[in-house]
């Protein structure tokens, strides 16, 4: 039996797929209140809607695609004084974990690789973070007397939301997922 | 390139970049914060001008302590607000606000909290908090007595969405509703607790729960948050005795 090509584009499905990961990113940020007070920690729910949308389309922009249009949603209709220059955040944190994620291409389900993308997406949010706080000189000199915590903070949770992401993602990746119907020419082809 | 390489290269890299920020973080930590600058306030406060009180209790959301234990249905703090008249300096190495007391003729605890003032937002909405985790605050205690001496203190309304007086001669710095008044502005329980910090050294600015027994000191203030305050609002409140001879001299100076 034949399977069809999966496509290098985005399909309509998926595109809804994304935005709705994005939705989730936006709503996870802006009402989601915990009582910890350490900076980043809520890296531990943003970083999920990422992987699980990456590790479900495993297609190189997934993340960067969340990115954006969450980065967009906080950015105008959140509650936050960057106000657009947020966007940057998000896409750096969704493109961090495409570029990891071309690395480990079929391992998307694998706990430690959904570690590596978690961590290192949340560090890099951080980073455009700072980059930001310098650029309008929002009491950057603040973030770095306590770097250290927050970095680790971020590397540590963003790590532990991408272990609970790569659990769903491996719980999920099996359903029926509707894709594009294959053309005459996919369906005469076997795909390894 | 086997899997199992892959994570390990990334997992040295997620090493190395826990070493390279807690580096980052020890040396600028270390770095020597400076401890003055244009002063923005000088000025001299008597007993007539705690308004408010007596209360165990600074407005917020809900009522929260004066002082780590207080009831706050109980204790007898009269209370008045000052105008620091300044912000934290955000080029500044530690970017803080420094405040020097000089106490005369008084008897029992004299506490301080702050309290943070964004003009878009029209009203204070942070302030210290000074029980449970990131708690800070500042007491004076010098010999306790009985309450007495503040003949012009009266209840406040209420705890929050109120207009409090500032003692300052020259009214408050943000004026917004032309009587030398600033709102109280909170939202909800446990909303901007964690921005504002009194700290003794402003390369910890995180800040800590103070009790000193000097009549003369220096604390700072600063926010940490990416909320960029506009001005300090200084709660000042007395429990215990005052004498003829009460003052209380406050400068404010950004570093």
């Amino acid at each position: 039996m034949t399977k069809p090509a999966r496509s290098k584009y985005f399909l309509l499905s998926e595109v809804c797929f994304l935005s709705l990961m994005a939705a989730l990113v936006y709503v996870l940020k802006t009402f989601l209140r915990t009582p910890m007070h350490l900076p980043g920690h809520n890296a531990i729910f943003w970083v999920i809607p990422f992987i699980i949308g990456l590790g479900l389309t495993r297609k190189f922009g997934s993340a960067t695609y969340i990115g954006i249009l969450s980065g967009l949603m906080i950015g105008t209709i959140g509650m936050n004084d960057e106000g657009i220059l947020k966007v940057f955040e998000y896409i750096a944190m969704g493109f961090t974990m495409d570029v990891i994620a071309l690395a480990f291409k079929n391992h998307l389900s694998n706990l430690l690789v959904g570690f590596i993308l978690g961590a290192f997406g949340s560090f890099a949010k951080l980073l455009v973070n700072y980059n930001i706080a310098v650029l309008v000189n929002f009491n950057q000199n603040v973030i770095l007397a306590g770097i250290g915590i927050a970095g680790t903070v971020h590397l540590v949770f963003g790590g532990a939301g991408g272990i609970i992401a790569a659990l769903i993602v491996d719980r999920v990746r099996h359903v029926y997922y509707q894709r594009q119907l294959p053309t005459k020419k996919q369906e005469l082809t076997p795909q390894k | 390139m086997q899997l199992k390489f892959k994570l390990t290269v990334a997992f040295l890299v997620f090493a190395l970049l826990v070493g390279v920020v807690f580096a980052v973080q020890n040396y600028y930590l270390g770095l020597e914060p400076s401890l003055s600058g244009p002063t923005r306030l000088d000025e001299t406060f008597y007993d007539s001008d705690f308004i408010y009180g007596p209360q165990g209790w600074v407005p917020y959301a809900s009522k929260l302590p004066m002082a780590p234990g207080v009831d706050v249905n109980s204790g007898g703090y009269c209370v008045m607000f000052v105008d620091l008249n300044a912000t934290s300096n955000l080029n500044a190495t530690f970017p803080c606000v420094r405040v020097d007391y000089e106490l005369a003729d008084v008897h029992g605890t004299v506490a301080f909290h702050v309290y943070g003032y964004i003009h878009a937002n029209r009203g204070l909405s942070w302030t210290n908090h000074v029980e449970g985790d990131g708690a800070s605050g500042y007491y004076v205690t010098t010999d306790p007595q009985q309450s007495s001496g503040f003949t012009n203190a009266r209840g406040m309304d209420d705890f929050n969405h109120i207009y409090v007086m500032v003692a300052n001669d020259a009214g408050a710095t943000f004026s917004d509703f032309g009587n030398n008044t600033y709102f109280m502005k909170f939202e909800k329980e446990g909303g901007g607790l964690n921005s504002l910090h009194i700290t003794t050294d402003p390369s910890i600015p995180n800040g800590q729960v103070t009790n000193t027994g000097n009549m003369t000191g220096t604390f700072y203030v600063d926010f940490t948050g990416d909320r960029v305050q506009e001005d300090f609002i200084l709660l000042v409140a007395v429990n215990g005795a005052v004498g003829e001879d009460f003052a209380l001299r406050l400068r404010s100076s950004v570093p």
